[in-house]
């Protein structure tokens, strides 16, 4: 629906507009075609400015007539035609809305059969198309390169790696679809304050020694691993992705793997967010890359 | 009468040269601007339009103040490829808390007017200071500044006064505790704060992506 | 009385007139120094070295405000004085506020510039000076008025010459749309919120931004062109009529264009539609003075040859013509929706403010600072080399955005066979490097084209002093009686 003033304001603005663009038409008209002969410009001798500053007789062209002619024909047809004038909608009843409207109702005539199809597909039929496979690339390059990078490998040591066998929040095909759709926000508090400095010391070096598959019973981060970390990530480290909880034994780390990088992680804690996008793709759209991450 | 010989007049006549360009020229806004400011379309909010909160406001005035609003738009037209990019079209109620508007002019970078929630804070921080190290073909500039600074807090209620006094709905109580809601911050958290509350003051209705059917 | 007369020889007032030229030359290197570094931003964008006041968002209104209040401003206040001083065949009224003026104008944007720098910014394009300058800009702008129509006032010649009605509607019409578009609230020294809110806000705004653009380079050059073309030709302007039928179509059509750079936007569908059926309305009256000017020259072709001055301002009613043709085109809802919020503006908006402002300015300044000192100028070959700069400057920076914008506004558009966008936004945006690296250098070889200017005049004028210019005798027949 177009957006119209009030029937004041449409007055108004109806009013001004026609008056004013018939006033245009008296000024170009009664210069282009002066009735009587006593409109000549200057009668009797032609003022002069500094010297030698005067103003020429010649007539206007008869082509910048037509020329500011048909800009006002097609200024009338135009509001006709369009909302312009006050509240009147125009012949047409267009308006943004309405266009987009059918634009969408055209977008939709063309696509939806096919966006429909991707829905129902078979994820392996999907990842076998390469066309399919290339718009799959260009939306994971339009939403997910900022954070995870063009190539998908993860940066900043804050946004995972989504090409490695590795997953946060669960590799299977739901999982992702998930974690798209809705976000995922993980929650590892910081320990500095119930560890304290030695004991954040300890469990880092514990935690290091389970990702080298070296961590022994009587390791002296291993208690307390075992009372503040184990909830989570288990007792063997190998983490738990409904919670978003990492595998600890393995080579993988999210936000760095030195004894520096795991400090920092248990004195601060980690909150790594992944936004939702389920409002910003259609089902396709997130089925398209849900196959391109599953391969 | 004749437009020469009433013009003869004006030109012979300082006064009435002066009076004449005056009412020729103030048409155009008679008719265009002043119905604007009193039509109420654009003067209601949408349902889920609220006021910005103290911090999103310095966010705000941080976005004014080092001219984001040169590169970036924050309007997204009702055309099918925006709103396939940047989400649902900006709607006029979306905007009544804006002062100044900040739809921009030029998209050096892209559109934010739906960025709210688009990325994390974290991502946001890093890219504010060093844009590259999370784009790297991006040609933004880096705004390390913003991460070392801290946020005034001495200006805050005057300014949600002001607000409130041109119809913002502010409660004594926000503004008594807006400078609490900044103290200890730096520049950057305000920003991140304006950034992740962008565009969600509008819900799309039931129906597909951009629907428009109003 | 007319002994008293002839006792005291009175002067025009043109060492007021040989400042601002310097001042607005002084402002043509800076800010066109300003546009060039943040050009180069886009193509190394650390080149700010982490320093905010270097930062793109905050130079780039630096460049602006500079060009239009610094260069533009100044110029036209140089020529309209010089003008209105000979056209109405009196010296300046209030010769002190007009010193007044000189100075505190170059005082006002030297300070508003650092603020910008500072971080001081409404956002509101062209307007983006904060409260306390917006105040004194109306006060140096009333200033304005007072000492331009003051003069009109005791003008010793009846009819009022066309380059006035131009350069008044300028002061007339600048004023209404600054003090309008700036209404604001005050917060602190530093900081104020317009009274108008989003939509509203928008429209207020395009309204004065596109008529700033309207009635100060626009509306003031043409001033500017009505007075120094045919003075310097030697011809009569070639036809009174157009002239008429031109300036009241002209005020009256342009400032209902605004609105066409809120096409789609969120604003109403009606205010837009009548934005641009104007703006094609307005074409007429742009062209009008176009055909008033060719054919001004027409007659003295020959002069072209030999006179640098000249070819400046033929040369920018070219580009004047180009702009006024491009504007309407872009006003026109389908190509808008390509050309907005594209680079494709801002080559219009260059076509606009190298070919035809800076090019009839430097034009004027060539024909003006010799006769103030009364000398040749220093070196005509110089001039003549910084025409050629000029000219290939100006083509290069917009064909160059053009090819940007254009193809901007096609990828941002384009939908691949899937339905899917085609191109992601860094792509598209990446793809710009090689436009933007050539309009730094159209920028560089236009700067360089201002500093040899800005050399010539300094060896011109260099320990001389201005001539003093009595006013001739007028013709009874015109006198004011």
């Amino acid at each position: 629906m177009a957006d119209l003033p009030n029937t004041f304001w449409s007055g108004w603005i109806a009013v001004i507009t026609i008056v004013s663009l018939l006033g245009l038409v008296w000024l170009v008209f009664t210069i282009y075609f002066p009735r009587g002969k006593a409109d000549q410009e200057h009668q009797g001798p032609e003022p002069t400015w500094d010297d030698n500053l005067r103003e020429g007789s010649n007539a206007p062209p008869l082509w910048w007539f037509w020329m500011i002619f048909s800009a006002m024909v097609f200024s009338v047809i135009y509001l006709m035609l369009f909302p312009g004038v006050g509240a009147f909608s125009g012949a047409l009843n267009w308006s943004q809305g309405s266009r987009l409207a059918e634009s969408f109702d055209d977008f939709r005539a063309e696509y939806q059969a096919s966006r429909a199809a991707i829905v129902d597909a078979g994820l392996t039929e999907l990842q076998d198309d390469t066309v399919l496979m290339e718009t799959a690339e260009k939306l994971f390059s339009r939403n997910c390169a900022a954070c995870h990078g063009v190539d998908g490998r993860g940066q900043a040591s804050l946004f995972p790696n989504l090409m490695d066998i590795d997953w946060q929040w669960g590799g299977s095909p739901d999982q992702i679809e998930q974690t798209i759709r809705h976000g995922r926000s993980a929650m590892m508090p910081p320990w500095q304050a119930s560890l304290g400095d030695d004991g954040v010391a300890q469990v880092a070096a514990y935690v290091k020694a389970l990702s080298a598959g070296e961590a022994a019973e009587g390791h002296p981060g291993a208690t307390q691993y075992g009372s503040f970390c184990v909830a989570c990530h288990g007792p063997d480290g190998t983490g738990n992705p409904i919670l978003g909880a990492p595998n600890l034994s393995d080579s993988t780390w999210l936000y760095g793997g030195s004894i520096e990088a795991i400090t920092e992680t248990l004195n601060n804690g980690r909150q790594g967010v992944m936004p939702a996008f389920g409002e910003r793709l259609d089902d396709a759209q997130i089925k398209l890359l849900v196959a391109y991450l599953a391969r | 009468m004749n437009a020469l010989k009433l013009h003869k007049k004006l030109e012979e006549n300082n006064a009435l040269l002066i009076f004449g360009i005056l009412l020729v020229s103030s048409l155009g806004g008679l008719v265009q601007v002043l119905p604007s400011v009193y039509q109420e379309s654009l003067r209601t909010p949408e349902a889920n339009t609220r006021p910005y909160s103290a911090l999103e406001l310095a966010g705000r005035d941080i976005y004014i103040s080092e001219g984001c609003s040169t590169c970036h738009s924050q309007q997204i037209r009702s055309l099918v490829a925006e709103v396939e990019r940047y989400g649902p079209y900006s709607r006029a109620g979306e905007f009544v808390y804006d002062r100044p508007f900040l739809w921009g002019s030029k998209r050096t970078g892209p559109d934010l007017h739906r960025v709210g929630g688009k990325y994390s804070d974290d991502w946001h921080r890093i890219h504010l200071v060093d844009p590259r190290s999370v784009v790297p073909t991006s040609i933004m500039p880096g705004y390390p500044w913003l991460a070392e600074k801290d946020l005034r807090s001495d200006d805050i209620q005057a300014k949600l006064r002001g607000l409130r006094s041109l119809g913002h709905p502010y409660s004594d109580e926000e503004i008594e505790n807006a400078p609490a809601q900044l103290e200890g911050r730096k520049q950057i958290d305000a920003l991140i704060a304006y950034l992740q509350m962008l565009g969600t003051g509008f819900v799309e209705p039931e129906s597909g992506a951009g629907d428009s059917s109003e | 009385m007319s002994s008293e007369m002839t006792t005291q020889p009175q002067y025009y007032h043109d060492e007021i007139v040989k400042r601002l030229v310097q001042f607005s030359v002084a402002w043509a290197v800076l800010a066109m120094a300003a546009g060039v570094f943040v050009a180069a931003e886009l193509l190394w964008p650390t080149l700010d070295m982490g320093q905010p006041w270097l930062s793109f968002g905050r130079l780039r209104p630096l460049h602006t405000n500079g060009i239009i209040f610094g260069f533009g401003v100044s110029a036209l206040m140089a020529t309209a004085f010089y003008s209105v001083q000979r056209t109405s065949h009196v010296p300046l009224f209030a010769p002190k506020l007009a010193w007044f003026l000189c100075y505190a104008w170059q005082l006002l944007v030297l300070s508003g510039g650092l603020s910008l720098l500072a971080g001081m910014n409404t956002t509101k394009e062209y307007a983006e000076l904060e409260w306390p300058f917006d105040i004194a800009i109306a006060l140096l702008w009333v200033s304005f008025g007072i000492v331009f129509f003051g003069t009109i006032s005791r003008r010793k010649i009846r009819p009022i010459y066309i380059s006035n009605w131009f350069y008044g509607a300028l002061i007339i019409v600048i004023a209404m749309l600054h003090i309008v578009n700036n209404l604001e609230l005050p917060v602190t020294w530093t900081k104020s919120y317009s009274l108008y809110a989003g939509a509203q806000d928008a429209i207020v705004q395009w309204w004065y931004g596109h008529n700033a653009v309207g009635f100060l380079l626009t509306g003031g050059f043409l001033g500017m062109l009505y007075y120094f073309l045919p003075k310097h030709a030697g011809r009569p302007i070639w036809s009174y009529k157009l002239s008429v039928v031109a300036f009241w179509a002209f005020t009256y059509s342009y400032i209902w264009a605004g609105p066409h750079h809120l096409h789609y936007n969120a604003i109403p569908e009606w205010v837009q539609s009548l934005g641009m059926v104007m703006s094609l309305v307005l074409l007429a009256p742009s062209w009008a003075t176009l055909i008033n000017g060719v054919m001004t020259v027409s007659s003295a072709w020959e002069k072209l040859k030999t006179d640098p001055a000249l070819k400046f301002i033929v040369l920018s009613l070219a580009f004047y013509g180009l702009a006024t043709f491009e504007g309407p085109m872009m006003a026109i809802r389908s190509v808008n929706v390509v050309s907005h919020f594209t680079d494709w503006t801002i080559g219009h908006v260059h076509s606009g403010a190298l070919g035809w402002n800076a090019m009839i300015t430097y034009g004027t300044f060539y024909y003006l600072m010799p006769r103030l000192v009364g000398t040749e100028l220093y070196s005509k070959r110089l001039a003549n080399v910084h025409f050629w700069l000029a000219l290939a400057g100006t083509m290069l920076y917009i064909i160059a955005m053009w090819a940007a914008g254009v193809s901007q506004g096609l990828l941002w558009l384009s939908l691949d066979e899937t339905g899917e966008l085609a191109f992601g936004f860094r792509d598209i945006m990446s793809s710009m490097a090689p436009y933007y690296g050539l309009r730094l250098l159209a920028g560089l070889i236009f700067l360089g084209g201002t500093l040899l200017m800005a050399y010539n005049f300094y060896m011109t004028t260099r320990s001389r002093k201005t001539v003093k210019v009595e006013p001739p005798v007028v013709d009874p027949a015109f006198g004011v009686v």
